[in-house]
């Protein structure tokens, strides 16, 4: 020994050598002894020994006459022998299989057939029913069937019913319960899936060894086609077990010889080695179908201590928590499926900017995995996020037509129907899921959102709390409720929603931190908001909270501009794009476009030209984003006396903004100008548009902006002649401002207005 | 070169590597067969089909992990095929290796014989319990045959076997057993 340098391969060799070692570390070295050749010279050097015990007649008469003819003698007689002639060479192996490879070119002319066997060839696995426990805490059943189902779910001639399908039968028929107990209902749940065998098991054993009983049938007419008990190794793994038991369903089910060929990875290298991972995984899962997100987020990261490698929880943080996730779910996706590698692959081109190659990867999936609803929600979320919304609709049509009972994407479906004007569907839609779950926070939620959006924001505040009675930390609805009671003027309901969200300290504290602060910038109390923005900015520093600076910052930024210091408003804008771009590089979204406003407005139209090219350049791709440039181009038009292109360039921007959470400041900008311009009809329009929207948006931050768009709206119904309607939004606009900071130009020139339209009337 | 970058290499056409490969895979699949496989015929068989298959993928499948791992679980495949079809229990079960066959195509060393035979009696002379444990272990008894038969523990059974394991292999190095 000595050659192989590994100090643990070497030690575990030796313990190989003797029979001890457990399954997956024989596994590991096993590996390790075909990739590295120092530890396998170790090893081999003793293989010709044991061979010579084992075969030679000659070591084997020896060992007679030391021992004793019993111990010459093989623990078990010998099998029928077989005429094994000669070891074909590696070389004509290869030469042959080369011409197999020429004349049946496998992605060509086999593909249809593998399609045809994969949409015949349905499996599906039902949770195990676990013996030892009912209750099963562990979640040992569920992680069984999941695994079989990970495991299988790469081959191309077994289409695996994914859990969430079945799940989603068992819920509908209302037999969560019973599932794998009852062969009845489990034949019926086949059935609905559409599948051709159904496997359903039970865990008879946990310690100290894990036992398994399982079947697999036929689902037309009921024929099983194997039953095995199958017994782990004392400290076994469940991992280990799921291998065996699916090699045994290729072996059992009726497939073509070509699937025998197929790579069957081991399950724990496309999922975790940890069964503590995997069941925090699939809690994490389950919580998001709930959009418990917060909840979830715990339960990847809890994963994730278990298995820092798990690429599947880093996938679904970087689309739950951050998108930086997304780095290590790729630097990882080796472990994974060919399904999930999709996954990651698609998700890492999204956040990467390119859309395109995200769509292809995710109708790649649409194709290869047909029940795979997911991709069809997917694809409609990037649709909707596109604003491509009657594609969004379509796609997401389709992910309810595989699951009718589809949460998310009924939900999804509300939202574009809202998008696409078409109201009442929208509702239709959200009270349809709300039917589906009326025990669930999030449809109240969606509700909330749908009112909000369309100028309801009692009916809002009322669905918001629905949701909260039914989960009271459900801060989504906590947060959106307080800014509809800061928008609706009633400040102390709005910090009591706040400061309620503020005792949880995970990682989005000093994210929420930034809401209390909020408040007297909305009663146009700057200076004091000033001085909590700094205070808060300190915190925010010491803790490197980066989104939360940015967001400071930018509030920070509005509020100099508000009162008039620009040189500071430059400043901290600045500061907020830089500081969120040095975090989140990868980002499309950044407020360059305000930067380009007030550069411009200081007169410096150099380095607004500047500023404006560079977000040209970074937002050429971005069809989604794009507005920002037009925006920047529009104000700085604006500042240089160009009104004529201005409102051109804002007008293309408010188009291309529809949609996005950025479109109140194009519509609040665009107002001003058609204001300045004298058109008010224009103005009217636009300004109602914006105010009446009180869906959750960046109008939050630019809390100036959103008080004073009451006032600029004021203005445009006082020129066209709605005085009623004046009076209405000035003394909305007086309701936050009132208390201000003294010297604000709007606030004295309102209040004027206000008393000479009441003594006119 | 290991076969990761003899895989990289045979991929791109070149034949010697693409030889060198399969020829390095055939040798180290045996030795991984022979631990778990006791058929003399039924290892070379499953290597062979291990290495068709392997043969037959490699250059068109899209491997998402190593190669080595990639064709480590080809053979594990073959491996648990072969125990399947012939509705045996794997060495990782209970009473593993439970079927013995004789030597078949086996060609033995004469040299090699002759010193396992001499070291094999200078062992049994250390204590007859060491040539004996030796023999039940890589004749395929269970652990708990083996500790039946020479009425131990396991855990004894490990140690003895280790020290019986150790001895031979310094026995064969060097001549002697201490």
């Amino acid at each position: 020994m000595g050659k192989c340098e590994n100090r643990r391969f070497r030690e575990m060799l030796h313990r190989y050598e003797l029979g001890r070692l457990p399954v997956e570390e024989q596994e590991e070295l096993e590996q390790h002894l075909l990739e590295c050749d120092e530890c396998f010279q170790d090893f081999s050097e003793f293989q010709a020994t044991v061979e010579h015990i084992r075969f030679s007649p000659k070591v084997r008469d020896a060992i007679v006459q030391l021992a004793g003819q019993e111990e010459a003698t093989p623990a078990v007689p010998k099998k029928a022998g077989k005429f094994r002639p000669f070891l074909i060479p590696a070389s004509l192996i290869t030469a042959l299989a080369l011409i197999i490879l020429v004349l049946n070119p496998w992605h060509i002319e086999f593909r249809p057939t593998e399609e045809a066997f994969a949409a015949e060839n349905r499996l599906a696995v039902l949770h195990f029913e676990n013996l030892v426990d009912h209750d099963d805490p562990d979640r040992l059943g569920e992680i069984t069937a999941s695994l079989l189902i990970t495991d299988l779910t790469d081959s191309r001639y077994i289409q695996m019913i994914s859990s969430q399908r079945l799940f989603d039968i068992m819920q509908r028929l209302d037999y969560q319960d019973r599932a794998s107990s009852d062969p009845e209902i489990a034949s019926r749940i086949a059935r609905e899936a559409r599948a051709k065998w159904l496997m359903t098991g039970k865990i008879v054993q946990v310690d100290p060894n894990i036992v398994i009983t399982y079947e697999i049938s036929d689902v037309q007419d009921g024929r099983v086609i194997s039953a095995k008990r199958i017994t782990g190794q004392e400290q076994e793994t469940i991992f280990s077990l799921v291998d065996r038991i699916t090699v045994d369903i290729r072996g059992s089910v009726e497939l073509p010889e070509v699937a025998q060929e197929e790579t069957d990875n081991l399950v724990a290298d496309i999922t975790t080695h940890s069964a503590e991972a995997y069941r925090y995984y699939l809690e994490g899962v389950e919580k998001i179908s709930k959009f418990y997100t917060r909840e979830a987020i715990a339960d990847f990261n809890q994963a994730l201590e278990y298995d820092s490698t798990f690429a599947m929880a880093y996938y679904y943080l970087s689309r739950y928590k951050d998108t930086d996730y997304i780095n290590q779910a790729v630097a990882y996706s080796d472990k994974t499926t060919r399904l999930g590698k999709y996954y990651i692959e698609g998700r890492q081109a999204l956040i990467s900017g390119d859309a395109e190659t995200y769509i292809d990867k995710m109708k790649t999936i649409t194709v290869e995995f047909p029940d795979e609803k997911m991709v069809f929600y997917d694809l409609g979320l990037t649709f909707y996020e596109r604003s491509q919304f009657e594609e969004s609709k379509d796609y997401l049509l389709k992910a309810i037509e595989i699951d009718p009972s589809y949460k998310g994407a009924i939900n999804s479906l509300a939202y574009a129907y809202d998008k696409l004007g078409d109201f009442e569907n929208s509702i239709l839609a959200i009270n349809q899921y709300i039917a589906l779950v009326p025990d669930e926070p999030n449809p109240y939620d969606s509700r909330g959102d749908l009112y909000a959006f369309n100028g309801e924001p009692e009916k809002a505040i009322e669905s918001y709390m629905k949701a909260l009675e039914i989960k009271p930390d459900y801060y989504e609805s906590m947060r959106k409720m307080g800014h509809l009671f800061l928008m609706q003027r009633e400040f102390d309901r709005a910090l009591q929603c706040y400061t309620t969200m503020l005792p949880t300290a995970d990682s989005g504290y000093y994210f929420r931190r930034v809401y209390p602060v909020l408040l007297p910038c909305y009663q146009g109390k700057f200076d004091q908001a000033l001085s909590d923005i700094d205070e808060l900015l300190e915190e925010q520093k010491a803790r490197q909270e980066a989104a939360g600076i940015s967001y400071s910052l930018k509030i920070k930024a509005l509020i100099y501009y508000q009162q008039g210091n620009i040189a500071q408003a430059i400043d901290a804008m600045a500061q907020s794009v830089e500081t969120y771009y040095q975090a989140y590089p990868s980002t499309i979204a950044d407020d360059r476009y305000l930067l380009v406003q007030f550069v411009a407005e200081s007169g410096d139209f150099e380095q607004a030209a500047l500023i404006l090219d560079s977000l040209r350049e970074h937002l050429a791709d971005s069809k989604k984003e794009v507005f920002r440039y037009w925006y920047a181009l529009g104000v700085k038009a604006w500042a240089q006396g160009e009104i004529e292109k201005a409102v051109d360039a804002l007008e293309m921007a408010e188009k291309l903004s529809i949609g996005s959470s950025s479109r109140f400041s194009v519509g609040y900008t665009l107002g001003r100008v058609y204001l300045e311009m004298g058109k008010y009809e224009q103005a009217v329009a636009i300004l109602e548009d914006i105010t009446g929207d009180y869906g959750e948006s960046v109008r939050l931050c630019v809390g100036p902006w959103n008080v004073k768009s009451h006032y600029y709206l004021g203005l445009a119904y006082e020129n066209s002649r709605w005085y009623q309607k004046a009076i209405e939004q000035f003394q909305i606009f007086l309701e936050f401002w009132d208390g201000a900071d003294p010297g604000i130009e709007e606030v004295a020139d309102a209040r004027q207005r206000l008393e000479r339209l009441q003594s006119d009337m | 070169m290991t076969i990761n970058e003899l895989y990289e290499n045979a991929r791109t056409g070149n034949k010697s590597s693409e030889e060198q490969l399969f020829q390095t895979l055939s040798v180290r699949f045996r030795a991984l067969v022979v631990q778990k496989v006791k058929d003399y015929d039924d290892c070379n068989d499953i290597v062979q089909n291990a290495i068709v298959a392997i043969s037959k993928e490699y250059r068109e499948i899209e491997i998402t992990t190593s190669f080595s791992a990639w064709a480590y679980k080809v053979l594990q495949n073959r491996i648990l095929k072969y125990f399947n079809s012939n509705q045996r229990k794997t060495s990782n079960e209970e009473s593993l290796l439970q079927f013995y066959v004789p030597p078949g195509n086996f060609k033995p060393d004469p040299t090699l014989e002759s010193r396992l035979v001499g070291c094999l009696k200078k062992i049994s002379q250390a204590g007859l319990k060491y040539a004996r444990i030796l023999n039940l272990f890589y004749q395929g008894y269970s652990t708990e045959d083996v500790c039946a038969k020479l009425d131990i523990v396991p855990n004894h059974s490990y140690v003895i076997l280790s020290r019986a394991r150790s001895m031979l292999r310094l026995c064969l190095d060097k001549g002697e057993i201490k």
